[in-house]
């Protein structure tokens, strides 16, 4: 009696306390998945290359992925600018702390002179040698006559003196480019503000905006949900005339799982369904379900196994479970099959355990293909595939059995293997199916890999209307690239911000937005201060108290006139702090510079075009640490990342398949039979998905390589089969099979989220043609090729 | 020096005993029942305004300067948002508001200069208040402004900016005086926190008149 067997015998002796212990762990391991912790972070689908990883992290971890934009309209336009402004006053006043930890939204009161008079102070120290010298060119009687005139008509503006007395701490226009440097900075991530009412305000004076900052992470769904929820509250309590649009990651986060909690469900019901009422209707036995119930089993096992060792379940993985059941079902059918026609004895089963492990193998050699990739998401795939498809193999053979009975319907003359009958139009068949082939290799070049990030986002129609309408109002649309600049401390981050912000400015032109010119290193700070101070003590000041005196008497102007300018003219050794303390740099610094775990980031701006992130990454060869974040390289580097994943994995299924097919056959023909069911679900995607517009993103290239795992399982299948080494009821086993396989990733058609359903859609469709392959094909050229070879016939 | 320090610890003493004055008047109280309906009477007219050319007399004593600058010309006003301001006298000089652009031509250099009033934070915010002022929306000012009523006959107002009315940081207070019939504004007086002052006159108002096209141009032909 073979080790098989004897197994087999001591479950069917023991059956009560097998089935008994088996009932109680299933409810223990469903009570420990429930507590399970769950995720719907879409990275884990992408590459993990260290590039992109560093990219992804930086969005991340820096304040854009963890600040709320809020738009606050009139929706009556009876309404003004100045009752908008009180209720946002309100809305802003009654957020705060944990989860809104600080609102940008009104500026701080400040007193614009004062402030002036401070960054005056401070501008020596950003001064460099070719200010200077554009100084000196400054300093003669027409240009000072120039500058006075233009002061002196700013006298004539129906207004309050404020623009003159702005003019007379800083008659030269000094101050002219750091206020413009300022001015870019802010708005340097792209929106269309205007200050009035001391408020951020739309171009239409009909919108406010605030920025919220928010401990919470948007990859932290129920702290996203708690964060919106909060929001909701707040906006509620506005006045019916003010409109709320709240725009965040956070709302995708939470949008996200929504979508997929619910395609899970739905899924998940279909299937169960659509297995349930097929395999009773298939069998007309009550015992059918369990060939459901039995892998819908071993996916709730490995879920569990996965949790615990993974430490959490992602969301994108288990909505796999539905297509996990559809191909785990297929061992149970067999041996139901088997056992229908011939009874439970082992030695009914035991010529199904060769085919069956083989194709589980080859399953699993597929499955195991993906701890190959750079994608984590892929390997938890793998893992979770692979337990449940041996679980369930367990399942079949050895549980399965002993609760099936023999069919009073089954027909004696079954018994004995019986070859496949020669139809006709076996030639006609093949032709066609080389037509077919041939159609859709031709769609190749319209095939390609899609990189952009955005279309995994599943995010619902409101939150992308949301959003459409907020840029709308506040432009933003396009993200700029950024450039960070790192140091171990402030200072030095700075320096190498200044180093690279003038070579990426001398490259890039007005495009480039950075601190380097308002924030220079200390050395750079004191380097300029001297020159600043040599500049105006060699005579330099005199001369122009001169000039200002005598070209400024010929319009009226006072002797006090130009005072503080003269007064200020020789900083403080505060004067770098004070200025840094001031609320407009304040802002600034918090927003541009970073500190994480002892290392300092400043971040520069410039567009995202590929012309200037080619010269900039140039520029970073040979500057350590420092790196170039831009959302359209991200998906060039997905693009480049998965295009060599997917050559490193086709090559590793290869040589698995290649291997195992050798070891199953030992004849290359045949080997090349049970491969046309794969070569016919690849066609298939290829013509399919260009032709109906689905994009082959990186969720997709799994779904394909699940493809052809299980189209060379039918393959292995049918070439048994034809070579008549099976029962004839394997190819009736083998058609329930493929169907439930297929009806499985069919129910991911049903799924609003875009990953799962280009996984569906890709499953569905490279699967259909395989199994029609496998059905169709590999018989008939079974026939054709084998037929005059008596040896493999009687095999 | 020691002079200083006592003078210093007066001023501290005197600031000390005034806060909770000046906190306790300026909690946000409405304007007096009088003064809110006369208030709502002359936003009332005033909306009924589409356009307006007046003579203007602008009369600023300005620090900057060793005397008074007298500036005359005339104002156009146009609904919503146009402005234009045409100086004859001491020299041509042209402004013209639209939306947010500002032209500007003199005839010293006889050039016209654009600007935008975001990028000029200083001119923007000066020209804002003063659109303010010409717009006739007093309630709406209610928060941010203490407004009483100086006189009912001709009606005039006086408006003290509030605690933390960024405005409140450069103006120490604004009359505006009213025509007779309380259609239109006939003055307006600001006090600036430095001692400047602006009066500025209004004569010959016309209202909803046609306003003719070369009163928007910024240049030698607006000005004339």
């Amino acid at each position: 009696m073979s080790l098989f067997e004897r197994a087999f015998n001591f479950i069917g002796k023991n059956k009560i306390i097998v089935f008994t212990a088996l009932a109680v762990l299933t409810g223990l391991v469903g009570v420990g998945l429930s507590k399970a912790r769950f995720d719907s972070d879409v990275f884990l689908m992408l590459p993990q290359d260290p590039g992109l990883q560093r990219d992804i992290e930086f969005l991340r971890e820096s304040n854009f992925s963890d600040t709320v934009a809020v738009s606050l309209g009139l929706e009556d336009a009876g309404r003004t600018l100045e009752e908008l402004v009180s209720a946002g006053d309100v809305f802003q006043g009654a957020l705060g702390a944990p989860l809104v930890t600080s609102v940008k939204g009104s500026l701080p009161q400040t007193d614009i002179l004062a402030d002036l008079a401070v960054f005056m102070r401070y501008l020596p120290q950003t001064f460099d040698s070719s200010d200077i010298e554009d100084l000196g060119s400054k300093i003669n009687a027409d240009y000072i006559r120039q500058r006075l005139g233009a002061v002196w008509r700013q006298a004539l503006m129906p207004s309050v003196s404020l623009a003159m007395s702005f003019s007379r701490i800083d008659p030269l226009g000094l101050s002219a480019r750091f206020f413009k440097t300022v001015q870019r900075l802010h708005s340097s991530l792209g929106y269309d503000v205007s200050v009035k009412e001391n408020h951020l305000v739309s171009k239409d004076d009909r919108h406010l905006l605030y920025i919220l900052q928010t401990p919470i992470r948007m990859t932290d769904v129920a702290g996203s949900r708690r964060l919106l929820e909060y929001l909701k509250q707040k906006t509620s309590a506005l006045p019916g005339y003010v409109k709320a649009l709240i725009v965040c990651g956070h709302n995708h986060s939470v949008s996200n799982e929504d979508i997929i909690k619910k395609d899970i469900f739905f899924t998940s019901a279909a299937v169960s369904v659509v297995f349930l009422a097929v395999f009773l209707i298939f069998f007309r036995d009550w015992r059918a379900v369990l060939m459901f119930f039995m892998p819908a089993v071993a996916v709730v096992f490995a879920a569990a196994i996965c949790a615990v060792f993974w430490g959490r379940l992602s969301y994108f993985i288990v909505g796999l479970g539905a297509v996990i059941v559809g191909i785990a079902d297929d061992y149970g059918i067999h041996v139901y099959s088997t056992v229908r026609q011939r009874g439970p004895a082992a030695s009914s089963i035991a010529p199904l355990v060769k085919p069956l492990i083989s194709a589980a193998l080859i399953t699993c050699s597929v499955f195991a293909s993906f701890f190959l990739s750079a994608v984590k998401g892929y390997h938890e795939l793998a893992m979770f595939a692979i337990i449940s498809i041996i679980i369930c193999l367990v399942f079949s053979i050895f549980l399965l059995p002993h609760i099936l009975k023999r069919s009073d319907a089954a027909l004696e003359e079954k018994d004995a293997p019986a070859p496949l009958k020669k139809p006709k139009g076996d030639f006609f068949r093949v032709l066609i199916w080389l037509a077919f082939m041939a159609v859709c290799l031709a769609g190749i070049k319209n095939f390609h890999f899609s990189g952009d990030v955005l279309l995994l986002d599943g995010s619902s129609a409101g939150v992308l209307a949301d959003e459409k309408k907020f840029h709308d109002i506040w432009g933003g649309k396009n993200k700029p690239a950024l450039l960070v600049a790192t140091g171990s401390s402030e200072d030095q981050a700075l320096a190498v911000n200044a180093r690279l912000g003038r070579l990426a400015a001398a490259s890039i032109g007005e495009g480039f937005i950075g601190l380097d010119y308002l924030l220079p290193s200390q050395d750079v700070r004191q380097q300029n201060y001297r020159r600043w101070e040599e500049f105006w003590r060699s005579g330099r000041a005199d001369q122009l108290r001169v000039f200002i005196k005598n070209e400024g008497r010929r319009f009226g102007f006072s002797s006090a006139a130009f005072m503080q300018f003269f007064g200020g003219l020789y900083s403080d050794k505060n004067a770098y702090e004070q200025a840094r303390e001031q609320p407009l740099f304040k802002n600034l610094c918090e927003r541009f510079i970073y500190e994480k775990d002892g290392s300092w980031q400043v971040l520069s701006f410039f567009p995202d075009e590929e012309k200037y992130v080619g010269r900039v990454a140039n520029l970073l060869v040979g500057v350590p640490g420092s790196f170039l974040v831009s959302g359209k390289s991200i998906s060039k580097k997905i693009s480049a990342t998965v295009n060599s994943e997917i050559a490193r994995l086709s090559v590793a299924s290869l040589v698995f398949m290649v291997i195992l097919l050798l070891i199953c056959f030992r004849s290359i023909k045949l080997a090349v039979l049970a491969f046309i069911p794969v070569a016919s679900g690849l066609a298939a995607l290829v013509g399919l998905l260009p032709f109906f517009g689905v994009s082959f993103n990186a969720p997709a290239v799994i779904a394909a390589l699940v493809v052809v795992g299980l189209n060379i399982d039918y393959g292995i299948f049918m070439v048994y089969t034809a070579k008549a080494e099976l029962y004839p009821e394997t190819l009736r086993a083998t058609f329930l099979s493929a169907f439930t396989t297929v009806a499985g990733a069919a129910s991911l058609l049903l799924a609003k989220h875009p990953v799962l359903y280009s996984i569906g859609f890709t499953l569905v469709s490279g699967l259909a043609f395989g199994c029609l392959a496998a059905i169709l094909i590999v018989p008939a050229m079974y026939r054709l090729w084998f037929i005059k070879v008596p040896k493999i016939q009687s095999a | 020096m020691a002079q200083i320090t006592v003078q210093k610890i007066r001023l501290l003493a005197a600031v000390l005993l005034l806060c909770p004055l000046a906190w306790a008047a300026d909690e946000k109280k409405p304007a007096q029942a009088p003064t809110r309906e006369i208030l709502s009477q002359i936003e009332k007219n005033m909306a009924g305004i589409t356009t307006l050319s007046a003579d203007f007399v602008q009369e600023k004593n300005l620090a900057a300067f060793q005397n008074k600058l007298i500036i005359k010309g005339k104002i156009f006003l146009a609904q919503p948002g146009r402005l234009a301001w045409h100086v004859d006298s001491p020299m041509k000089y042209s402004m013209v508001l639209d939306n947010a652009k500002v032209r500007q031509w003199d005839a010293d250099s006889n050039q016209t200069q654009e600007m935008s009033l975001d990028r000029t934070p200083a001119v923007g915010m000066a020209i804002e208040q003063m659109k303010k002022w010409f717009s006739g929306a007093y309630s709406s000012l209610e928060n941010d402004y203490r407004i009483s009523l100086l006189s009912e006959k001709p009606t005039e107002f006086e408006f003290i900016p509030r605690d933390g009315n960024s405005a409140g940081k450069f103006i120490s207070v604004v009359k505006v005086r009213f025509r007779p019939d309380c259609r239109y504004i006939s003055r307006i007086f600001i006090v600036e926190k430095n001692g400047d002052t602006t009066d500025l006159v209004f004569n010959e108002a016309q209202i909803n008149t046609k306003i003719p096209a070369k009163a928007w141009q910024c240049g030698p032909v607006g000005s004339q």
